[in-house]
């Protein structure tokens, strides 16, 4: 196991990781999910950089669970709160921003909003821990 | 460094990064994390469909326990046991509906729009202070606040705001603040008194005193007369109905010389907005003998501009004091118009001239001494701070005479010639109008309605008035100047004391009337009385809408409320029928192409009615337009201020005047007779409606007109456009495209349930509210709600929620 080049991942480790995206998506969403209901937004970035600290040997794509993790948490926010409106609210505020006049787009935007720091939040954590990982 | 260690700092760098605009605003874009966050971003401004109140909410300021029922149109109604409470109650359920409209409009009068939207907005709030809006607002709050009774009123409405402002967090904070990125400020009396005075800005924009001047200078004073005269010759239909005596005047006190313009008045731009001169409003009273019921009617319905939220809020206040229901304005306590269980009142706009400005000659540029009377007189001044969003504060420094602040200098003045005005206004005494609305909200009868005008100043207003004991009554009311002929009519010379003011019209010399033997009283904004008045008055007055309604209340006998209702969303538009005919005649035949037959054909057949479905409107309204702006160009391409005649003055011109010398369009080479600009503004309507067809789909009056009801930011997002209404200003349905009525009501005083309302908006100031605009349709369609005087406890079917209130 010494020997092998660093950049390479054996099949195992490899269907490991794969098998540990979709967990590794609920930990970061879950629990940034939780830190916001009682913390102001950028909980997320720091939630999400400490459970993909955690989460690194388990999983390589920590971007995209992060990604995934937070469109979710503010996409289902948004979608559940616009059912409940009506779209009333979501109908005028779409209309500030140059995108077509969809409530589904803007829900859409504010998961890739929320995705987008979550992501990169993710990946700082991830790296980080990776500063020290032998693999 | 390692490629790891590497690796990590930019993807650290890269999530700092985005953290930045996600955390602040950046150019006109919210901080977009914090905007967006549906945890605490503007998504919590998104109500459910069922409303979520408070069953109970405890205010350590209570002195007692009280009551909020909302009913199915979210009106409060509040029921408290004692004034403090009740206001102070007022002001939290106002606050939590409107408080972003109510810190809007006082930071507008305080000229502190800059420090939430940055530098475009600075000549705003330069203006707002120079014409002294904050100088009046604070010479009345300390008046008002040595007044034990609205000192409680004003305190604890304060008080109840504040209470409202304390438990907000980002997350509850509505959606503008968010969208603005700043934090509500604590409320004081002061800001109530700040949107008094705006509303006196508002609604005092009668003032032409620059644009008569430069008129004056055009044309001629035989021919400025002839447009500007201060009673037409004809037609007159005043508020005060003729042959009513008025009591004599004392003229020895006013100066005996000329007050047209001289040699020192050179014309200049005017730097200002000015407050459209099509603010106005109808009202009138029914007297019972006039009524099916036996009982009277009252009905009015103010026009001003069409906003959400809108500038009106429903309200009831009941405590064991009062107990009266109406239209409230945000940021002002008690009812502004409504009715009780005993009366009913109204109000509509006096166009009285109550601003006027004087040339001030200062000695040198240091400006510390101005030319009065032969001597020279100190100057006093007041350096203003503006703080500026994202950029260093601005000072200015403003002047004052004692004609008032120098609003006007070559500091601010477009550049041009070094001229000094200052701005003499009623706004800027120290009054206390307040205590007119709060003893109308308790008033029992006619003798306290008269108790209560005394208190009123500025701006003036067409008072109505009807009780359920049967008396109707209407009273011009304000502090109107005591005037020589023509004074303050243009700009006056402020180095001779001949020009000051004298003094005021004594409140009991105000045009009024008490149930007169026609058995009515209206007023839409026209003449207060004929030239039988002995006081000295000019202004802006309109000649449509009060004939048109008084020659309806002349017909209509056995009145009913729903007569008064279709009254009220009238469209005839009686100017059209004075004049279309006369046009037409005009028309050559022969010249008619044939895609003019059809809109010609529409327009013979017009009965006069501007309703949203007609097209002949669309034509007569931009041929018309059109038709004034060529007779009326000697007005338009001018580098100087000035007004055009009024549709009233212009149709009488062209009847008397059909050669006269203005009729012809100087921006031509050719001299054109009135027939001939008849003929050619005629093909050019027909052209720009065709050229308008070409991108919008059906043509209507309604669709040409395209009323809108705009955001206070003018957000398009949150405004509502293409309201399918029809009417014009100088119709009794007074929508126009940008202004119109916005509170429509209707009540018999002591006929229970007889009270009805809509405004164009809803109670929720909230874009993510079901009650944000939720009145618009009855309103567009001219319908009414039901308006409810509900008694301490009533079950009512249309009772939504309760919330209990304790200390």
């Amino acid at each position: 196991m010494n020997n092998i080049n660093a950049s390479y991942i054996s099949p195992v480790a490899r269907r490991r990781a794969k098998r540990w995206f979709i967990p590794r998506i609920i930990i970061i969403g879950g629990g940034a999910t939780i830190a916001q209901f009682y913390l102001p937004w950028w909980s997320l970035i720091i939630s999400a950089f400490i459970l993909a600290f955690f989460t690194a040997p388990l999983n390589r794509s920590p971007f995209w669970a992060g990604f995934t993790g937070l469109f979710l948490s503010w996409g289902v926010l948004a979608f559940i709160i616009d059912i409940e409106n009506n779209s009333i609210l979501s109908s005028r505020v779409v209309k500030l921003f140059p995108i077509p006049e969809s409530s589904i787009l803007l829900i859409l935007v504010t998961g890739i909003i929320g995705g987008i720091i979550g992501g990169f939040s993710a990946a700082s954590g991830d790296a980080f821990r990776r500063i020290w990982m032998r693999e | 460094m390692s490629k790891k260690t590497l690796k990590f700092l930019l993807l650290l760098l890269i999530t700092v990064g985005l953290a930045w605009p996600y955390s602040f605003k950046t150019g006109d874009l919210p901080p977009i994390g914090k905007f967006f966050s549906p945890f605490e971003g503007f998504w919590q401004q998104a109500e459910k469909s069922d409303i979520n109140l408070p069953r109970n909410i405890k205010f350590a300021e209570l002195h007692d326990a009280a009551e909020v029922v909302y009913d199915d149109r979210l009106v409060p109604h509040i029921f408290a046991s004692n004034d403090h409470d009740l206001y102070f109650l007022q002001g939290y359920v106002t606050a939590s509906h409107r408080l972003f409209q109510m810190d809007l409009q006082t930071r507008a009068a305080g000229g502190r729009l800059s420090e939430i939207v940055g530098e475009k907005a600075l000549k705003l709030d330069m203006e707002a202070r120079r014409i002294g809006l904050k100088y009046g607002a604070e010479k009345a709050i300390d008046y008002v606040m040595k007044d034990s009774v609205l000192k409680v009123i004003v305190q604890s409405y304060s008080d109840g705001i504040n209470a409202f402002i304390n438990q907000l967090t980002y997350s509850s904070l509505p959606l503008e603040y968010k969208l603005l990125d700043f934090k509500p400020e604590a409320w004081a009396p002061i800001k109530t008194a700040l949107l008094l005075k705006y509303m006196a800005n508002t609604l005092t924009g009668y003032e032409t005193d620059f644009e008569y001047t430069n008129a004056v200078k055009l044309l001629g004073y035989d021919t400025f007369i002839s447009l500007f005269p201060e009673y037409p010759d004809t037609l007159l239909d005043p508020i005060i109905p003729k042959g009513t005596p008025f009591p004599t005047a004392d003229d020895s006190i006013l100066p005996k010389i000329s007050f047209r313009p001289g040699e020192h008045d050179v014309a200049v731009t005017y730097p200002f907005e000015k407050p459209a001169s099509e603010f106005g409003s109808n009202n009138w009273a029914v007297s019972g003998s006039r009524t099916a019921s036996g009982k009277p009617i009252l009905c009015n319905d103010p026009h001003l501009s069409l906003n959400l939220p809108s500038i009106w809020y429903e309200i009831q206040l009941h405590s064991p004091q009062s107990n009266v229901y109406g239209a409230s304005l945000p940021g002002s306590p008690c009812v502004i118009i409504g009715f009780n269980d005993s009366i009913a009142w109204g109000t509509t706009n006096a166009a009285m001239d109550v601003k006027d400005w004087y040339n001030i000659e200062f000695k040198d540029s240091k400006k510390d001494e101005y030319l009065f009377d032969g001597k020279w007189k100190k100057t006093e001044k007041v350096i203003e701070e503006f703080i500026i969003r994202g950029s260093d504060p601005v000072y200015d420094t403003i002047i004052h005479t004692l004609h008032g602040p120098v609003a006007f200098d070559e500091k601010y003045n477009s550049g041009q010639e070094t001229v000094n005005r200052a701005l003499k206004w009623t706004a800027h005494e120290a009054s206390k109008e307040l205590m007119t609305f709060y003893l109308l909200n308790k008033a029992d009868n006619y003798a306290d309605y008269d108790e209560a005008m005394k208190f009123y100043q500025c701006p003036g207003q067409n008072f109505v008035f009807a009780s359920a004991g049967g008396d109707i009554a209407m009273r011009q009311q304000g502090k109107f100047v005591h005037k020589a002929h023509e004074q303050g009519r243009f700009i006056m010379d402020g180095s001779i004391k001949e020009t000051l003011w004298v003094g005021f019209i004594p409140d009991s010399a105000n045009p009024q009337a008490l149930n007169p033997e026609q058995g009515w009283l209206s007023s839409a904004n026209q003449h207060p009385t004929d030239e039988s008045y002995p006081y000295y008055y000019s202004g802006t007055y309109e000649y449509f809408r009060n004939r048109r309604i008084n020659k309806r209340l002349s017909e209509i006998e056995n009145a009913k409320i729903e007569d008064m209702m279709r009254l009220q969303n009238d469209n005839f538009n009686l100017y059209a029928s004075e004049i279309l005919p006369l046009m037409l005649e005009a028309l050559n035949p022969n010249e008619i192409k044939s895609n003019e037959l059809t809109p010609l054909n529409l327009l013979k057949q017009w009965i006069f009615f501007n309703d949203p479905e007609e097209k002949a409107p669309v034509y007569f309204e931009e041929w018309w337009k059109l038709l004034n702006e060529s007779i009326w160009d000697e007005f338009k391409d001018q580098d100087r201020r000035l007004v055009m005649p009024g549709y009233f003055e212009t149709i009488r011109y062209i009847k008397r005047f059909p050669d006269g010398v203005l009729i012809d369009d100087r921006r031509t080479p050719e001299t054109e007779s009135l027939k001939d600009l008849i003929n050619l503004t005629f093909h050019n309507a027909i052209e720009k409606v065709d050229d308008w067809k070409k991108d919008h789909e059906s043509l209507s009056w309604a669709n040409y007109k395209s009323t809108s009801i705009t955001h206070l930011t003018r957000l398009p997002a949150f405004s509502i456009k293409n309201i399918q209404n029809g009417g014009n200003k100088s119709i009794v349905n007074a929508t126009s495209e940008n202004k119109g009525p916005g509170w429509r009501m209707v009540v018999s005083p002591g006929d229970a349930g007889q009270a009805f309302g809509v405004y164009p908006g809803g109670q929720s100031g909230n874009p993510g509210s079901v009650y944000y605009d939720n009145f618009i349709d009855s309103w567009t369609k001219g319908s009414y709600y039901t308006l409810l005087l509900l008694k301490p406890h009533e079950q009512h079917q249309r009772i939504l929620h309760i919330t209990s209130c304790s200390p």
